[in-house]
């Protein structure tokens, strides 16, 4: 009896050395090429920081922290990202709720999801230069709009229009993952609530309402948050439209492009890290109180 | 229990395949082996880092390549054509000394690779090997020189010249392109009058600074290693500029739906572009049929101010190999290989003494080689590209709110103030 216990024992202390020898070259490829990095980008955002010319980094303490709140572009950068934030998560979950529900239950439902999803599997690269198509002065767009007699602005260009044309790219490009989400979400709501709530007389919108929504907020949660990372992400449509400038008069810069720029166009690594761990603090921030309001259970 | 068998071989191919990943070699080829490091012994492998804006410029670097290995058997060249943002690609495999030997260097961003100690100072090779220097436009060798020592030997020269369609020209009246900026002005109202666009050119300092220059600006002070947006005598030439921006005689190429101004001329949609001599194999690919000629870029104030576009060779401060690399370095910016970019139509050779030559065989190119003289190299110290995202926000925000030209100056120092020394 014993014996055979002893047996156990080391059978699965085996076991999990077995599994963990086969996680190994993850592990070890994720320590080397992601949480080392990670820690080396945080020591870093305390110097000034040129990595053509490492042996010449300055130690200068917190000063690239508090630089960035004095820095007209950065600012400017975070403002547009929570605006786009702010713009695209709300209609993109809503229409992904929207979309899951019709295609739930329809005819040629695998066609549709299929069709809704492809665009989250294409190439941000590509999605944009598609959009460039439809958005220019003579694109699509406005060749529809002069058939209403409108003139069309061109859009990529106007300080105006430049941002929410690339808003309107992310919510058509990312819809359908968010989409799937719920899909999912709805495959779990048991029909039986759903017949007790038709034998109490409840119908059509009063069963969205007072079922179906209260039972995804789980679900709502998730994509709420996941929309927002990356919006908050934002960068190959912007680098993209704008050739890397964040232009027009910085109307699409987005905090990752502008670190991006600082890091490897004018090689201010340092500065470029200390933002790259304030955009990781703002999107902490933002995730836990979403999960205050949104991720408890009742 | 066979199902399960297959899934765990998947899962063990799966493991091993991001081993393999993992494990992946990041080997060095052309170290050689040290030991005898006697020259002309063994024989070497240089790398040679470059873009190709075109698959010619690609196939005129091979040929050079084959004849320097003719001339110098021992030393083995690779090329290593780098897609996408060249500078990007480049600051790691320096900053890791994986860079290649020898590589490409653009004018505008020299200074900031100089200044970082990525690159081989040049002066006791060139000594070395007795390279005559004076042979280069003096404007495109200053431009890879850096507190005195020089960093890199100018490969080619790019400048601005007036191209203009012939047909559009006929169309309005004109019968020869305009050879200053009033004249311009003047047959841009005409142009204007037969809703032609007068002139395409970017809101981009790289483009409009002779304006600056013609009426005794300047934006840098070369010296002290100092940016001078608000020094008052910039005002006159910004002012111009931007005068002619609001009222429609040059407008953005984006404004046109073309990402530079070549692509809105090759489709006819504007008279007049201010590019370099890389317009004319675009304009021969894109628009075969399109009647233009090239003129000297317009004087203005008693003035011919241009811009010069440059590139170097430099060498890799980590190069293994400084002797061989100094050769091949001597090789690609000497007469020999200038001489074969020449034939190639490119660019204009940096050698004043092919240039002669060149000019016979390409007559074409003759505005382009006159602008050199009153060139300035398309850069400014260290500050790079702070310099230029500064002042070129600033100009866009003064052309699209009607800002006047002191604050728009204003503007691009307190920018580049706020974005520099972090």
């Amino acid at each position: 009896m014993g014996n055979r216990h002893k047996f156990f024992q080391r059978n699965t202390f085996d076991q999990a050395m077995a599994g963990y020898l086969f996680l190994l070259p993850a592990l070890v490829a994720l320590a080397v090429f992601l949480i080392g990095p990670i820690f080396y980008a945080f020591y870093i955002s305390f110097f000034q920081f040129s990595f053509l010319d490492p042996g010449n980094a300055k130690f200068v303490g917190f000063s690239n922290y508090l630089h960035l709140f004095r820095d007209p572009e950065f600012l400017r950068a975070l403002w547009n990202t929570s605006l786009y934030s702010i713009c695209v998560v709300p209609i993109q979950t809503a229409l992904a709720l929207f979309l899951a529900l019709i295609v739930n239950n329809i005819r040629g439902k695998t066609f549709f999801r299929v069709a809704y999803y492809l665009p989250t599997v294409t190439s941000t690269v590509a999605v944009s230069v598609i959009f460039i198509f439809i958005f220019e002065p003579a694109g699509i767009l406005n060749q529809l709009l002069l058939h209403f007699g409108i003139h069309g602005p061109n859009y990529f260009n106007s300080p105006t229009f430049a941002l929410p044309a690339i808003m309107a790219m992310a919510v058509w490009s990312s819809v359908g993952q968010f989409m799937i989400i719920y899909l999912a979400g709805l495959q779990d709501i048991s029909e039986e609530i759903y017949e007790a709530a038709k034998l109490d007389g409840a119908k059509g919108w009063r069963l969205l309402w007072y079922i179906t929504v209260p039972l995804l907020r789980r679900t709502t949660f998730l994509n709420i948050v996941m929309s927002m990372i990356g919006t908050f992400q934002v960068f190959d449509q912007v680098y993209v439209i704008s050739g890397g400038t964040g232009g027009p008069l910085n109307a699409t810069l987005s905090v990752v492009l502008d670190l991006f720029n600082k890091g490897f166009k004018t090689m201010q690594m340092g500065y470029a890290s200390a933002m790259a761990f304030i955009l990781f603090v703002i999107i902490l921030l933002l995730t836990l109180i979403q999960n205050y309001f949104l991720g408890r259970e009742e | 229990m066979k199902k399960k068998a297959g899934i765990n071989l998947i899962v063990i191919g799966l493991l091993a395949s991001t081993a393999v990943v993992g494990c992946g070699s990041a080997s060095n080829t052309g170290t050689g082996s040290s030991g005898n490091s006697g020259s002309g012994s063994s024989p070497v492998t240089l790398k040679l880092g470059m873009w190709a804006s075109s698959p010619a410029e690609k196939q005129l670097v091979d040929e050079q390549i084959a004849a320097f290995e003719k001339a110098n058997p021992n030393i083995k060249v690779k090329t290593q054509v780098v897609t996408g943002s060249y500078l990007q690609a480049m600051q790691p495999m320096l900053a890791s000394h994986t860079a290649p030997d020898i590589f490409y260097v653009d004018a505008s961003y020299a200074p900031t690779l100089e200044s970082s100690g990525a690159l081989m100072p040049l002066d006791s090779y060139i000594k070395k090997a007795n390279i005559d220097t004076k042979d280069f436009a003096p404007a495109a060798l200053k431009a890879f020189q850096w507190k005195g020592s020089t960093y890199g030997l100018p490969k080619d020269i790019n400048t601005m010249a007036l191209e203009y369609n012939k047909d559009l020209f006929a169309k309005a009246g004109i019968t020869a392109p305009p050879a200053t900026w009033d004249e311009f002005q003047k047959d841009a109202e005409l142009l204007k009058a037969k809703h032609i666009v007068p002139l395409s050119m970017p809101i981009d300092v790289a483009r409009y600074y002779p304006f600056v220059t013609d009426f005794g600006g300047s934006y840098y002070d070369v010296s002290a290693n100092k940016v001078t947006f608000t020094n008052a005598a910039n005002e006159k030439g910004l002012a111009f500029y931007m005068d002619n921006m609001k009222n429609k005689n040059i407008v953005a190429p984006k404004d046109l739906g073309g990402d530079w101004a070549g692509i809105p001329f090759s489709q006819g949609k504007v008279a007049m572009v201010a590019e370099g001599a890389w317009v004319i194999p675009f304009l021969k690919q894109s628009a075969p049929n399109l009647q233009y000629g090239i003129a000297p870029f317009p004087a203005e104030n008693g003035k011919a101010g241009n811009m010069t576009y440059t590139v170097s060779y430099s060498m890799a401060k980590a190069t293994k190999h400084p002797n061989a690399a100094a050769k091949l370095l001597f090789f690609m910016t000497g007469k020999e290989a200038q001489k074969m970019t020449a034939d190639s139509g490119l660019a204009i050779p940096s050698r004043i003494s092919q240039q002669s030559a060149f000019l016979q065989k390409k007559p074409a190119y003759k505005a382009f080689v006159d602008g050199e003289k009153e060139a300035i190299p398309y850069q400014f110290g260290t500050y790079g590209q702070n310099f230029v995202d500064a002042i070129n926000k600033a100009t866009e925000a003064g052309v699209l709110q009607g800002m006047a030209p002191s604050k728009v100056l204003s503007q691009a120092q307190q920018t580049l103030d706020s974005q520099a020394n972090q």
